[in-house]
């Protein structure tokens, strides 16, 4: 099977945590555990009317990219629930070929070795 | 322009030349306007750089959004004989009102409950809103002007600020888990569907329930369904459809045209133009001349302010602006949701670091944000998005933790509230009220305090 992960547009995250919110209740994580977590980068300015101001979702060692979900036809609860769609599920090589699309992505590969 | 605001001359002309320039312009609008004491005015002028550069009605410029309930003047009013509705409070100093608003203007009903003039009121009816710590200001005169009520019925989800203060009778309402329901929505209206998954929790109804319930014996003319569904229905009406065949249709989006007011779709006559009394887009405001109103938009310095209370401002230099929103909260709900409160544990005040430097605060202190009316408690962000002249805080905050009964503290209501710095003083239209500007300091909470 296919290797799968995530693709992550984080120039349209707008920082509002819903995918954490569903990780967490999908999973039963208590509030101070997350499977993905939403962190912010800045802000500063780095140049003239320049300023770097990002939030960029990373799924962690308890992200098991929804296997329960996947198998009953779902996508991912944080892809599901993402309120910006900057979220994609799928096979690795197909979303790695995404990346050259635009700036602004990454690409999460999961969280165990196979 | 620029010693108003604050903004440089040049990036002022730049955005007005930027506005008259483009193919098309909109603006997204929230409620910081109508928070503002002459947001008539102000409304009226920010609509009318949208007028006079003709955004108006053409793809990717300002539209006259769709209604399938109009709410916002309120309704019922038909029930009313001509003796009720000459008694209705605040017609006599807020004409507004009186030519068809359906409210009452808070500072005229404040007023009422102080001085029992024009009569006093015996009940109220208080639902899903929290005024002690969201929707009123000055929460000890609120409080006080309320207990002159003899009888108040209190309907909410939860036990608040407001229902342990002062509630008589307490309604539990359901969550929307547990009920049928509409949103038709604020803006550009549609019809949403609410679908009943479970059954309410003990005792619990649903707001429109319990509504209905009472409306039934208090106006059964005014209340006609036997249903909530029924009654969801009637409001669906135009639509042609029925709630339940709109539960499977949601969400269902009225139809929508541009340019509107050329093909004869704006008004009731079905002529072209605008749903005015002359036809056109009046920048000068014939129903506000009629009523005695000034018939153009004007600006009006806040008060306090750097500039309207310089000598105020000697202690309080601080422009201070509240109710920015949260991701995980709306106004003074979901405190008590775990998850929801973990995302943003306590009242925040931002302010930029020179501004943190210059009070002797950082990062994580707790402070008192004070000005000459009263104070609150707020933990220091320190944040370059906000300007040195400025602090940022949010609003309606109250700890559903903390001891709720009336001589404990209402959930540290009192520590909490941004109220304590705002007073009750209305636009000259009743509509309106500086609830988001005011001026400030901040200093360290002291040990124990």
């Amino acid at each position: 099977m296919a290797a799968k992960g995530l693709l992550v547009d984080y120039e349209w995250c707008s920082g509002c945590h819903t995918c954490e919110v569903a990780c967490q209740i999908e999973h039963g994580y208590p509030t101070d555990q997350w499977g993905i977590k939403v962190c912010e980068v800045g802000p500063w300015q780095y140049a003239e009317k320049k300023w770097q101001y990002a939030y960029l979702p990373v799924p962690t060692d308890q992200c098991d990219l929804c296997a329960s979900r996947v198998e009953r036809g779902h996508v991912p609860t944080c892809v599901k629930h993402c309120q910006a769609q900057c979220l994609q599920y799928g096979d690795l090589e197909e979303l790695s070929k995404e990346l050259a699309r635009k700036p602004k992505q990454m690409l999460f590969s999961g969280s165990q070795s196979e | 322009m620029a010693g108003i605001t604050g903004i440089p001359e040049e990036d002022i002309v730049a955005a007005a030349r930027a506005i008259a320039e483009s193919d098309a312009v909109t603006l997204q609008w929230g409620v910081a306007i109508d928070q503002v004491k002459e947001t008539i005015p102000t409304a009226q002028a920010v609509l009318a750089i949208f007028e006079i550069t003709g955004n108006i009605g053409k793809p990717g410029t300002m539209q006259q959004p769709a209604s399938l309930l109009n709410y916002a003047a309120g309704w019922g009013s038909e029930f009313l004989t001509p003796e009720q509705e000459a008694k209705r409070i605040g017609q006599a100093e807020h004409p507004l009102i009186k030519m068809g608003f359906q409210e009452c203007v808070t500072d005229d009903y404040i007023r009422c409950l102080e001085t029992g003039k024009p009569y006093p009121i015996k009940v109220a009816w208080m639902q899903t809103t929290n005024p002690l710590a969201c929707t009123g200001v000055d929460a000890k005169r609120t409080l006080e002007a309320h207990m002159n009520i003899e009888t108040i019925v209190y309907v909410d989800l939860f036990m608040t600020p407001t229902s342990m203060a002062l509630a008589d009778y307490f309604l539990p309402a359901c969550t929307y888990a547990e009920r049928n329901g509409l949103r038709v929505g604020d803006g550009a209206q549609r019809a949403e569907t609410i679908n009943k998954a479970i059954e309410p929790l003990g005792e619990s109804r649903s707001d429109m329930q319990i509504c209905l319930d009472i409306g039934k014996r208090i106006s059964p003319e005014a209340w006609p369904w036997d249903t909530v569904e029924d009654m969801f229905s009637n409001i669906l009406e135009e639509t042609g459809h029925t709630f339940a065949e709109m539960q499977e249709l949601a969400p269902g989006y009225p139809p929508f045209a541009y340019r509107m007011h050329e093909k004869g779709l704006l008004r009731a006559d079905g002529n072209v133009g605008f749903d005015t009394a002359t036809g056109r887009i009046e920048l000068w405001c014939s129903m506000y001349n009629n009523l005695g109103l000034d018939p153009l938009p004007s600006y009006e310095e806040p008060v306090p302010s750097p500039l309207s209370t310089p000598e105020l401002c000697e202690e309080y230099p601080l422009v201070l602006t509240t109710g920015a929103r949260l991701w995980g909260m709306f106004h003074s709900e979901h405190r008590q949701i775990p998850r929801m409160r973990a995302l943003h544990p306590e009242p925040l005040v931002y302010v930029n670091p020179k501004t943190a430097e210059r009070f002797g605060v950082k990062d994580g202190d707790w402070v008192w944000v004070e000005n000459h009316r009263g104070r609150c408690k707020r933990v220091v962000k320190e944040t370059p998005i906000v300007n040195e002249h400025t602090a940022s805080t949010d609003h309606a905050w109250w700890h559903p933790e903390a001891p709720g009964e009336l001589d404990a503290g209402l959930y540290d209501l009192w520590d909490l509230t941004v109220e304590n710095l705002l007073p009750y003083d209305c636009g000259k239209t009743g509509f309106g009220a500086n609830y988001k500007n005011t001026i400030c300091k901040i200093y360290r909470v002291a040990e124990g305090e």
